[in-house]
């Protein structure tokens, strides 16, 4: 008798009942599903009356974001080095920290971590910084030291880390500063020289003293002025840096235009006489500026999501002296041969080998498993990890750059460095459009130079301000930021517009292990024998803790009997007395050693092994009465993913450092013709190596031993519930559970793709008119003020209407 | 039309104090976060004691 018992798991989505946030979380006690602390706790005290008793409630309760926080020990951060180090004294016994927090992502964590005074006596203030998940908290360490604070705020369901990257993030608070003042300055110049340029175009038709006139002329220079001299700047930079590097770049062709303009509105005032293009020109640079720093924000957005990684390895070890007694140092300090002791729930600050006490490691950073491993004297540990079960004493054996995280990082970044940078699209044809201005310009002078030097120079100026590329300049941050906005409301993270873009001319992808494709644990696919020889089995397995004793335990309900005499032998199975009856569950040959009818069930055991399962059999009372075939399940929506992406014409390819048999039959269920089994991390960057010289990959991968071929691909996409190293690896990291999200990148990024190809084509359509009218000599102010708005009004309108990523926009 | 070389003059005067008020503004930090603000004005206002 056969019967399949493989049960459906497939992982539930369901949206957070306060804010509505697709999430993976499972529900609460009473039954609601909540996406973050903030959530939860925000949606107590809205059901209980007072906010107080709420507070109270909620911090009862609340459970913490991630399980790995709830022996964490907080008490390094009292220490005053870790203090002096990480805090700034804001007056004489008040500390101001910033916090890099875990889990933010709403208004309710805003409104709920801002309560934090009201919870936490000694703390005054605490502002949240929404767009960066920091939390900025002033308090008094000797009313609330640190490790309370941080203590609270993990009860409330975010895990803190001190922000280590203050410096680098304090440079970028001042770019941002700078581009916005830029924009303020630029927006102040470009509106107030319209309101001047309307009074000039009026007095054109109506009228207009030519005192008057002049002395408009002159304003307008004025207040054009600060958005040239300080606005523009980056435009004029970015051209100097380009011609230096003798590279092609948009800005080139820009600042060719606006220079021109400039230029030549400034001698016109001077000499009174010909046109001067202020209006257009200043309002160009607003408009520039004001795309490129939304393009700024959005692209920052994704990459912010995965910086969370640099907190992650601990600053601090407890290092043993001589005498026993315990030190805290900073983990850079630690030599090489020192004794670190390693608490649960702490992570590892270096790598080492354990030297006393036995547990487990949550390995989960560096492998992307989940599973915990046991570990013991003598076994390595490795820096990032946590340790999971009792505390640890750990012999550093590499520290700092040495250590595996920091080399993985090193490779990581060295591949991503490899990879031969391909140029922008906007930069493609901004060099075509520099080259071919400056050509229509010098045409120009010599076409119209019998008519005068004058009118061929005013001619080709007026040339070279119209044949602006600013529609193009505007078309592809605009639609890329548009595109990537509607990327992550649906879950997809795209780090770089450059990435987008390297999306769309993928030709094949690979897929790192078959754990991708698969529920990445063990089901029972496949069951010979009686109903009650499982349940016996599913009894049995109840009292054991393994992988292999999960899989058999699951199906159905746990039945009700007597088991005793529980025996497991390592490597090979378990045995007890179930019912009476003496039971042996394992490895095929162990087993049927111990059954006279062993033989034959013994080769059904075999051809299950050579279809890629891990046969289990069963023996009881010394006969041989069942047979499991366990098997990592297709996962559900793998089939439909890959049909979807060879529907696209996209070549697959499954590259995994499993057993070929178990490849093999993942690649045969999914339709797959191309893979290669027991493939290391350094075969699979050889691959995408290769597959690169004869056109765009795409990786996809969700361990840290794949980070290098992720990174060295042209498009790394690192899929939900990976390594978090791979998340800072990849390009696009996908954080939705499933695979429906890697078919829904490939369309949206073809439909952005789109987007920015029409875009480009209207702003060239009205630069040729633009063109023709010049050459033509029949360009006027008015003309260029109205043609230039009109195409970028066009590009921005396209880029805000045309469908990109998610289903309705 | 003599009015005009005194009252554009003032006008720029007038943009010039905006555009300095917003430098301010933005030197201040008060740009910084674009997005908690638009959620903080949602939260209750702390209830004072009586």
């Amino acid at each position: 008798m056969m019967s399949s018992l493989a049960v459906s798991t497939k992982l539930q989505t369901r949206a957070c009942i306060y804010c509505g946030t697709p999430t993976s979380r499972s529900p609460t006690a009473d039954g609601f599903v909540f996406c973050c602390g903030g959530c939860s706790t925000a949606h107590q005290l809205i059901s209980e009356a007072g906010l107080k008793e709420g507070f109270a409630a909620a911090l009862g309760d609340a459970r913490p974001q991630r399980p790995r926080e709830d022996a964490q020990s907080f008490q390094a951060f009292d220490d005053p080095g870790f203090l002096a180090a990480h805090a700034r004294e804001h007056s004489p016994g008040v500390y101001a920290i910033d916090l890099v927090l875990e889990g933010v992502h709403c208004a309710a964590c805003l409104w709920v971590l801002e309560k934090l005074p009201r919870l936490c006596a000694g703390v005054s203030s605490a502002r949240l910084n929404l767009a960066h998940a920091r939390l900025t908290v002033i308090f008094e360490p000797h009313r609330a030291p640190l490790s309370k604070v941080t203590e609270t705020l993990s009860r409330l369901g975010y895990a803190a880390h001190p922000a280590r990257d203050a410096s680098r993030l304090a440079m970028r608070r001042q770019q941002d500063r700078i581009m916005l003042m830029r924009i303020g300055v630029a927006f102040a110049s470009a509106a107030n020289v319209m309101l001047i340029a309307v009074a000039l175009y009026c007095g054109d038709r109506f009228g207009i003293s030519a005192e008057t006139r002049h002395f408009l002329r002159w304003a307008s220079l004025v207040v054009t002025l600060p958005s040239l001299l300080f606005s523009a700047l980056p435009f004029f930079r970015g051209a100097m840096a380009a011609l230096r590097t003798r590279t092609a770049h948009i800005d080139l062709a820009l600042a060719l235009s606006l220079g021109a303009g400039y230029l030549q509105g400034i001698i016109n005032t001077i000499r009174n006489s010909g046109e001067i293009y202020f209006d257009s020109v200043t309002a160009l640079v607003f408009a520039l500026l004001a795309s490129r720093y939304v393009h700024q924000r959005k692209q920052r957005q994704a990459a912010d999501a995965t910086e969370l990684l640099a907190a992650l390895a601990p600053s601090i070890a407890h290092r043993r002296d001589a005498q026993g007694g315990v030190v805290d140092v900073a983990s850079a300090s630690v030599g090489i041969g020192d004794i670190i002791e390693v608490r649960a729930g702490e992570a590892f600050p270096v790598d080492g080998e354990v030297v006393e006490g036995s547990g487990c490691v949550d390995m989960a950073l560096l492998s992307g498993e989940s599973e915990p491993i046991d570990v013991g004297p003598g076994d390595a540990v490795h820096a990032g990890t946590i340790c999971a079960g009792a505390m640890l004493l750990v012999r550093a054996t590499a520290t700092g750059s040495d250590t595996r995280l920091a080399r993985l990082t090193q490779t990581m970044q060295t591949a991503a460095s490899e990879r031969a940078e391909i140029i922008e699209l906007t930069d493609r044809v901004g060099a075509y459009f520099v080259v071919g201005a400056a050509l229509l310009a010098v045409v120009t002078v010599i076409a119209a130079w019998p008519l005068g030097a004058e009118v061929a120079i005013d001619r080709a100026i007026a040339l070279l301000i119209v044949a602006c590329p600013c529609a193009l300049g505007l078309a592809t941050p605009l639609a890329m930021s548009s595109a990537m906005a509607a990327a992550a409301r649906s879950r997809i993270l795209i780090k770089t517009s450059a990435a987008l873009e390297r999306l769309t001319r993928v030709k094949s992808v690979i897929f790192d292990k078959t754990g991708t494709l698969t529920e990445g644990r063990l089901t029972v696919a496949h069951w010979f024998g009686e109903p009650d020889v499982r349940n016996a089995v599913r009894a049995l397995e109840g009292h054991v803790s393994h992988p292999v004793a999960r899989a058999l335990q699951d199906g159905g309900e746990r039945p009700n009997l007597t088991v005793s005499q529980v025996k497991q032998i390592t490597g090979l199975g378990v045995m007890g007395v179930v019912d009476g009856s003496h039971l042996v569950v394992g490895a095929p040959h162990w087993v049927a050693a111990k059954a006279p009818n062993g033989k034959l069930w013994e080769e059904m055991a075999g051809d299950l092994a050579q279809q890629g399962m891990t046969p289990v059999l069963v023996a009881r009372d010394h006969e041989v009465v069942g047979l499991a075939g366990l098997a990592d399940r297709v996962r559900d929506d793998a089939r439909e993913t890959v049909a979807a992406l060879q529907a696209r014409g996209l070549e697959l390819h499954l590259v995994s450092g499993d057993d070929p048999r178990v490849v093999g039959r993942v690649a045969r269920q999914l339709g797959i013709q191309r893979f290669e089994a027991l493939a290391s991390p350094e075969r699979k960057l050889a691959v995408v190596r290769d597959l690169e010289l004869r056109s765009s990959v795409a990786m996809i991968g969700d361990g840290v031993n794949d980070a290098a071929a992720l990174a060295a691909a042209t498009v790394g996409i690192a899929i939900h519930g990976g390594a978090e190293a791979s998340m800072a690896a990849a390009d696009v990291y996908i954080d939705r559970p499933g695979l429906t999200a890697i078919a829904d990148t490939f369309e949206g990024a073809h439909r952005a793709g789109k987007v920015v190809r029409t875009g480009i084509v209207f702003g060239l359509i009205y630069n040729v008119i633009g063109v023709c009218l010049a050459v033509s000599g029949i360009v006027t102010p008015l003309m260029a003020a109205l043609l230039m708005p009109a195409a970028s009004l066009t590009v921005v309108t396209l880029a805000h209407t045309m469908r990109t990523f998610g289903g309705r926009r | 039309m003599s009015l005009l070389y005194v009252l554009l003059p003032l006008a720029i005067c007038g943009a010039g104090a905006w555009t300095v008020t917003f430098l301010w503004c933005v030197r201040d930090g008060q740009m910084d976060d674009l997005e908690g603000a638009s959620w903080r004005m949602l939260g209750d206002d702390e209830r004072r004691p009586q």
